[in-house]
């Protein structure tokens, strides 16, 4: 029985692990002798911040091309040097070496993902390299260092501002499912504690792995609590999108609430209109401000594409602030007159208008939204499935 | 192959001490019903939708056991296969097509192993019987083109799963001819016995012919049957895939190594392997199956329930049929329990038990398969799942009774029911935990399960 197939078969069976590839990131171009500021950007170029980290590359890219095309900064072009921090520690300290080694960059815009940001900061700190990101949302960020700022708005913000949304709503007792992530608890921490703060009542608290694909018994304990809301934090879109789908199929018909994962365009897709009602606090350019509804069209005129709407704001509203600061500083190597400079600041732009930086380098002036998802039938590229109701109330 | 005495008398210390945890658990069970119904209600339908993957998972894997008593490990790949089978074809409608994977090499891949697996079956099947009225070159010859051919199918298909329902037509046109034919030639016999054949072939040829094209036609149109004509590919890679794992793991392992741990651990380094594959072309992230019909919950008596969980478990009864009749009322179902028995006895009585054992091999792998993109469609699809599933469809044959198809299928749905109602009292998280503590518990005090092998 010994056949002429016996041994090609095995072989076979082997080859599919050599699927797959690996791509590579660009990095910088050179620029004129003496002529351009340079600054770096660390975004996450690949990696599992793929989307976000390109999103904000082409918004930073968009603001410095509109700088240069309006005559620069006190008469020499801006520069990008641009790095990918593949949205984890090591890399984005290795990024960093390159731009601050090799480049001689002395301000850097970025990063994309706290972990990253985590990584890179305490190196900053040490050389006096000023690190600027308009993404990373991690409270720890707060306290990196000095050289260390930031327009995202950070998490205890977010849950601070769920906490109220959720108490002037009416809801008085909140269940909780939460993936078991240092985002998601963070989210799910600081939003009980000013619930609970307020006076409601937590009557079911589930927690999940983050390669769970299957809630339903979790929910089904959870509803059967009796809750008046469901509060979702969660780490990857698909886990939001399927526990808001799942949540109804177990047969709860209450409110739910969420961050910006749970409305993510993926977690919209997966949830479909289990999603509508659906209330997210989030941060996301208010459809009053001109300048971030004009940036958001001359983005999608020139990408052909449109997500992640605050991100993309964020990102230029950096560049412009960096701009200004090197306008008055004139030298991109004096990182500590940077520092002073966004110490002094006060910006208006795409996503808000007269905000500033605390003594932590952290925002100030700027508001999370309250958003309802959209019926599917209602959900367009244009307004990412949701409607934004406005600011989220202070209690 | 019957346990040893101790396993089955030994002392009625530990009898008693079992039956006096039932009692436990079924008091508190009992206890927990009656504090609320409602709850009890949902924990029973969400037990019976995943008891239905667990019921066919078990089936498939004692049909396999129960035949080569051997412990495959590589049985978790059919099952991420089959869920993954269907994410692949079927990449672009799923999630508006933002993972679209379809990778040249894999479906060369594919096609080689199918080719390999057609080849291998014609072999093992008919070379025997056809060699001393065709000849070896004719026959090498005529098994080469069909496997080639199969093989080149299978890449076509897979490389434009947009148009599976026009490329699959006239595959679906030949089989229901077939099908027509085989009817005809039936329903001939049973009316008419002596009949002479050129007349009736002269008769069904056209019949059966427009019948098969008339199918083509309609399949060919129907772009919603894309999705199910996915189902029915994927789970026939899976088994091919098992097929191609049973000459080249089973049979290659067992000419060398005489010992069931080393073919044990081979079989967990190809279900491995399969998981880093599958990461490698598909991300680690789970993913969900695009909608199939039934995702609507209804609600009944106060708790709800999916169409498609109801259809889930229709399929794991359809199955459990289909199995019983299989084994229980055809020719190939007694030489399959005589190679169960004795294989080398069943081989001496002139059985070609090469043939049967890979038949079984393709059964379980097709089970495998539907359960897990019954699996996926209900929740999502994740490259560990052929693992966990592996898992959970072994302790569900253990809990029902290790080779018994009955006890296949009353374990899966109890594991499922255990599973949900495990933690009323506990978090979430403790769900698998629950399986396992059950898994330890039947080792111990009913090492035959619930319903033993006769």
């Amino acid at each position: 029985m010994r056949s002429w197939l016996g041994r090609p078969l095995l072989w076979l069976l082997c080859v599919p692990l050599l699927a797959g590839g690996a791509v590579a990131c660009g990095g910088g171009d050179q620029g004129d002798e003496a002529g351009p500021f340079r600054i770096g950007v660390m975004e996450s170029v690949t990696g599992p911040g793929e989307t976000y980290g390109t999103v904000a590359v082409q918004a930073k890219q968009m603001a410095v091309d509109e700088i240069n095309a309006s005559g620069g900064i006190n008469g020499r072009p801006l520069e990008l040097v641009v790095e990918d921090e593949k949205c984890n520690a090591q890399d984005a300290i290795t990024a960093y070496h390159k731009l601050t080694d090799v480049d001689g960059v002395r301000i850097i815009l970025g990063t994309s993902c706290s972990g990253a940001m985590l990584g890179a900061a305490p190196l900053a700190e040490e050389d006096g390299v000023v690190l600027f990101s308009g993404l990373a949302t991690n409270p720890d960020i707060a306290n990196a260092g000095d050289f260390i700022f930031r327009t995202a708005i950070s998490d205890t913000q977010v849950g601070v501002d769920t906490g109220n949304v959720m108490w002037s709503d009416g809801i008085r007792r909140l269940a909780t499912i939460t993936e078991t992530t240092d985002y998601a608890e963070g989210v799910r921490r600081t939003s009980v504690a000013q619930f609970e703060l307020l006076g409601g009542e937590v009557v079911g608290a589930e927690r999940y792995a983050s390669d769970t694909t299957d809630f339903r018994t979790q929910l089904t304990k959870l509803v059967e609590a009796g809750p008046d809301a469901l509060h979702v934090a969660a780490q990857s879109e698909f886990a939001g999108g399927t526990i808001v789908k799942q949540v109804r199929e177990v047969g709860y018909g209450g409110p739910i609430y969420g961050e910006v994962v749970a409305a993510g365009t993926t977690a919209l897709e997966i949830a479909g209109d289990a999603a509508t009602g659906m209330k997210v606090v989030t941060a996301d350019i208010d459809p009053q401000n001109a300048r971030g509804a004009e940036v958001l069209s001359r983005f999608l005129e020139r990408y052909g594409y449109i997500t992640l709407p605050w991100y993309v704001g964020s990102a230029y509203d950096d560049v412009y602030i960096a701009a200004e600061c090197l306008r008055r500083i004139d030298d991109d190597q004096d990182a500590a007159g940077f520092r002073d400079c966004l110490y002094e600041i006060t910006w208006s732009g795409a996503i808000g208008e007269g905000y500033s930086f605390d003594g932590n380098g952290e925002v100030v002036g700027l508001t999370n939204i309250v958003a309802e998802v959209l019926p599917t039938g209602e959900r367009t590229a244009e307004n990412f499935g949701y409607r934004v109701l406005g600011p989220a109330p202070t209690n | 192959m019957p346990l040893p005495d101790q396993f089955t008398s030994r002392g009625d210390r530990q009898r008693t001490m079992g039956i006096m945890l039932a009692a436990l658990l079924a008091a508190y069970v009992f206890w927990k019903v009656l504090q609320s119904p409602d709850q009890a209600l949902q924990f029973t339908y969400n037990g019976l939708s995943v008891g239905a993957v667990y019921a066919l998972l078990a089936m498939g894997f004692t049909v396999v056991y129960s035949t080569v008593w051997f412990f495959d490990l590589s049985y978790g790949v059919a099952a991420a296969m089959g869920a993954y089978g269907v994410f692949y074809l079927r990449s672009q409608e799923a999630v508006g097509g933002q993972y679209e994977v379809n990778n040249p090499v894999v479906n060369v891949v594919l096609g080689a192993v199918v080719a390999g697996v057609v080849a291998w079956s014609l072999h093992a099947w008919l070379y025997g019987r056809l060699r001393g009225r065709f000849g070896r070159p004719t026959l090498l010859l005529a098994g080469g083109v069909l496997a080639a051919g199969a093989g080149l199918y299978t890449v076509l298909v897979l490389a434009f799963p947009g148009e599976i329902h026009v490329l699959l037509s006239p595959v679906v046109c030949a089989v229901t001819a077939l099908l027509a034919a085989w009817a005809l030639r039936r329903l001939q016999r049973a009316l008419r016995p002596r009949a002479r054949l050129a007349p009736f072939v002269a008769a069904a040829a056209p019949v059966c012919g427009v019948a098969g094209l008339l199918c083509a036609l309609l399949l060919a149109g129907a772009e919603g049957s894309r999705l199910y004509l996915s189902w029915v590919v994927s789970c026939l890679m899976a088994g091919a895939v098992g097929l191609a794992l049973y000459r080249g793991l089973y049979i290659y392992m067992r000419e060398r190594a005489h010992s069931h741990l080393v073919m044990l651990v081979a079989s967990l380094g190809v279900l491995l392997a399969a998981t880093a594959a599958i990461t490698l072309v598909f991300e680690s992230a789970p993913r969900p199956l695009p909608e199939a019909f039934g995702s609507e919950p209804w609600s009944i008596g106060g708790a709800n329930i999916k169409g498609f969980n109801v259809f889930a478990v229709g399929v794991a009864a359809a199955g459990f049929v289909f199995l019983r009749l299989l084994l229980g009322a055809t020719a190939f179902g007694k030489a399959a329990r005589a190679v169960s028995d004795d294989e080398e006895v069943a081989k001496v009585v002139g059985i070609n038990t090469t043939v049967v054992i890979a038949a079984i091999f393709f059964i379980g792998a097709v089970f495998a398969a539907l359960a897990g993109l019954l699996s996926g469609h209900d929740t999502a699809v994740q490259p560990r799942m052929g693992l966990l599933l592996l898992v959970k469809g072994w302790i569900a044959s253990v809990v029902g009774g290790m080779g018994s198809l009955y006890g296949a299928v009353v374990g899966g749905f109890a594991l499922g029911l255990v599973e949900q109602f495990g933690i009323w009292d506990l978090a979430g998280e403790w769900r698998d935990l629950v399986s396992f503590v059950v898994l330890i518990v039947f080792l111990s005090f009913w090492p035959t399960g619930l319903v033993p092998r006769r």
